[in-house]
């Protein structure tokens, strides 16, 4: 087999190996509390504001393309509806992943690669605490737990985004907006997109913990796991996007019209 | 940390705000969270319509088809279950019709329920609604082009024949044309007429030929002239005037006599007995046309407004109409009562339930259906039924006369009242009894039902297996049985 090849199933069975492990970990005592809620918060909270700014834009961006489209075939009364269900099921839960992978993802790699590099991590070996349980696991969970949040951010936005372009040029109302929006809407195009991001949540979590965790290149390391980090989960953010909406497609056939 | 726990709870908080806001945007749009009524409705050809279309009464948003029922063989068709909402379950009667239509050319399919008319009854829960079979574009098309091409032929047609009637007129133009040149050049009598001085000369002889004659004829020459100036002639001629004169006075003696024979007539008093017999005749038309005043005044007095002005016929009609209205009331609370816990074992006892709820075990123990006062037509399998060329059994000439025979002993009764085909199948093989006798119950319904325009609610099928109900003086059977109960005789 080539070395590439071999690097690269290597690569594969390690990462799955850390994921597992963390999962693994998840429902081992001590549950670090304290350290999940200020993981959340980081990646959450302050994760806000870039998610519902770009969301917003996004939405009023889409609205005035699809406009110019729909408008030539006199279909004009279907652009909350082409806008609502574009952002639901595609656009808002991979931008959304995208965003984080970008912002937490490096974050995340960051800062594991300068505690390893400074030795921080040995320093909390020595206390005899489970710097993995300690540092990985809430890191993980708190991606997995704030993606699909931050996704429905993300959607709300683009569909507010979208009717205030959509108002300055035709003067919708927002209930008319609202209602056309959502009206071939089914379950399908809403539940499972969502939650799809908490998968995303989990890559993103994974790899970048993965990169910081392990590195041994001290100053060096730190940059390089930042960026491997994004790279990484970006590129599996997309991969595993291809497979889940076939698994949805699977289990709800109506969505695949 | 404190802080951290605030920001935290937001964040999720709001999160999950936005999924219910989400959750309750998609369900109010699919009615999820509304009461709804499930009815049916049968179709040959579906057109596209899946599980999940939307359904609209009248043309508003009203709740999905939530099941659809695949048919065992073209005899019988897609059965849609489809629920309404609660609200617009009023708009539901029974003369209300399902159809399958599409929005615009490129949109969904959706099944429209039309508004029924005011005093048709509110349909049944779980009841089948009519329908109507859509009309797929593609026939739209195809009539488009038939009548596209009908129109072609009709202008080919009209074409030529106005090209025909154009070389006629171009014809006659040119002949016309010929005359009026042949005339100019003199041609022809006409012609010479026009331009031939000698012809003229000749005439104007003529002419003075015929001055000459009216002169001799005054002057007494030749014959012409000796009648008017002979005396003799003259004289000839008076005694032929008195010869009339003798003829004249015989007539006058003939007419003498036709007198006498009218006299006699009048003797025997024939124009008195007319008058006799036309005064009767006029006694006997102002008897009917005093019995016609009478009339007239009679109905008139019936027909007067009443108390508040309204006329009879108005009273009449007004009163039907709320026999009508009462009528879909009570049928409407007997529906309810049905489903009521505390009626629903009285209304079994009665036999009022759906009998595509009962099991063929229930059906024999049932005291209504199996009740030996009802009407029963035993009719066996082996001539009801003859095998298709796909193996398959169908019903034979002979089976569908004997169906028509069975039914139409009971008359108008028949139509109206509640039918129930239990069908039998004589083999051994469970399978094939449950099977095959449902498929007869489905044949024959299938023929009734079209053959005899019965409603659909009316007509129950039951695969009875072979063994009918006890004490009916069967132990077993093969074929077909037709039940009316006695209830509804």
């Amino acid at each position: 087999m080539e070395p590439g090849l071999t690097n690269l199933f290597e690569f594969a069975g390690i990462v799955s190996r850390f994921g597992a492990r963390a999962v693994a970990d998840l429902f081992r005592r001590p549950f670090e509390g304290g350290q999940i809620v200020r993981q959340i918060a980081e990646a959450g909270w302050n994760s806000l504001p870039l998610v519902v700014a770009s969301g917003f834009a996004l939405g009023a961006v889409m609205t005035l393309h699809t406009r110019s489209t729909l408008v030539t075939f006199g279909a004009a009364s279907l652009i909350p509806t082409v806008q609502a269900l574009a952002f639901f099921v595609e656009i808002g839960p991979l931008v959304t992943g995208l965003l984080v992978a970008g912002r937490v993802g490096s974050g995340i790699g960051a800062v594991l690669a300068n505690m390893r590099a400074t030795e921080q991590i040995d320093g909390i070996e020595s206390l005899s605490i489970d710097s993995f349980k300690f540092l990985v696991v809430p890191g993980i969970l708190a991606c997995v737990v704030v993606l699909p949040l931050l996704t429905l951010f993300m959607d709300f936005s683009g569909l507010l985004g979208g009717f205030l372009s959509e108002h300055a040029a035709s003067r919708i109302s927002f209930h008319l907006y609202i209602v056309r929006a959502f009206s071939d809407f089914g379950w399908s195009n809403f539940i499972p997109p969502t939650m799809k991001t908490a998968v995303f949540g989990f890559v993103i979590g994974t790899v970048s913990s993965y990169f910081g965790f392990t590195t041994n290149k001290g100053a060096q390391g730190v940059g390089q796991a930042a960026t491997n980090s994004v790279v990484v989960s970006s590129l599996l953010i997309i991969l595993t996007d291809v497979i889940l909406i076939k698994g949805i497609f699977f289990v709800f056939p109506e969505g695949a019209l | 940390m404190k802080n951290k726990n605030v920001i935290v709870g937001l964040f999720v908080v709001g999160g999950l705000a936005l999924f219910t806001a989400g959750m309750f945007v998609i369900g109010d749009r699919r009615q999820a969270f509304s009461r709804h009524v499930e009815y049916y409705a049968e179709f040959v050809n579906l057109a596209g319509l899946t599980n999940g279309a939307k359904v609209r009464v009248a043309g508003m948003d009203a709740g999905q088809v939530l099941a659809i029922r695949v048919p065992d063989s073209p005899l019988s068709r897609f059965r849609v279950t489809l629920k309404v909402d609660e609200k617009l379950r009023g708009l539901v009667r029974t003369d209300s019709v399902a159809t399958i239509g599409t929005e615009g050319v490129v949109g969904d399919t959706f099944l429209s329920v039309r508004a029924g008319s005011r005093y048709a009854p509110a349909a049944a829960p779980l009841g089948t609604l009519r329908s109507k079979e859509p009309m797929e574009l593609s026939d739209l098309l195809d009539q488009g082009t038939g009548l596209l091409s009908d129109v072609d032929g009709t202008i080919k047609q009209l074409g030529g024949k106005i090209d025909g009637a154009l070389t006629g007129v171009t014809a006659t133009v040119s002949n016309v044309n010929d005359v009026v040149v042949g005339l100019k050049d003199g041609r022809g009598t006409a012609g010479m007429l026009l331009r031939d001085q000698a012809l003229a000369g000749q005439i104007r002889q003529a002419m003075s030929n015929v001055n000459d004659v009216t002169v001799g004829l005054k002057d007494g020459r030749g014959a012409a002239g000796m009648l008017l100036r002979d005396e003799a002639l003259a004289r000839q001629i008076r005694q032929a005037v008195t010869h009339a004169e003798t003829a004249t006075s015989d007539l006058g003696h003939a007419a003498g006599q036709a007198d006498k024979l009218i006299s006699d007539l009048q003797k025997r008093q024939v124009p008195k007995k007319l008058d006799e017999t036309i005064d009767k005749v006029k006694g006997a038309a102002s008897n009917i046309e005093e019995g016609t005043r009478q009339l007239k005044q009679i109905i008139a007095e019936v027909a007067m407004p009443d108390g508040q002005g309204m006329s009879a016929g108005a009273n009449i009609r007004e009163s039907l109409a709320n026999a009508n209205v009462a009528t879909a009331n009570i049928a409407e609370d007997t529906e309810a009562l049905k489903h009521n816990f505390l009626f629903r074992g009285f209304f079994r006892r009665r036999g009022y339930f759906n009998i595509t709820r009962m099991s063929p075990e229930k059906y024999r123990r049932d005291r209504v259906f199996s009740s030996p006062r009802n009407y029963r037509a035993w009719l066996a399998g082996s001539e009801l039924f003859q095998k298709a060329e796909n193996g398959q059994e169908e019903l034979s000439q002979q089976g569908k006369g004997m169906l028509n025979a069975a039914l139409t002993q009971y008359g108008d009764t028949a139509v109206e009242s509640p039918v129930v085909i239990e069908g039998y199948w004589g083999g051994d093989n469970p399978a094939d009894q449950l099977a095959f006798s449902r498929n007869r119950a489905i044949l024959v319904r299938e023929y009734l039902q079209s053959h005899f325009q019965l409603e659909p609610g009316n007509l129950g099928i039951v695969s009875m297996r072979n063994l009918p109900p006890a004490e009916l003086g069967h132990s077993k059977w093969d074929g077909i049985c037709i039940v009316i109960p006695k209830l509804a005789l």
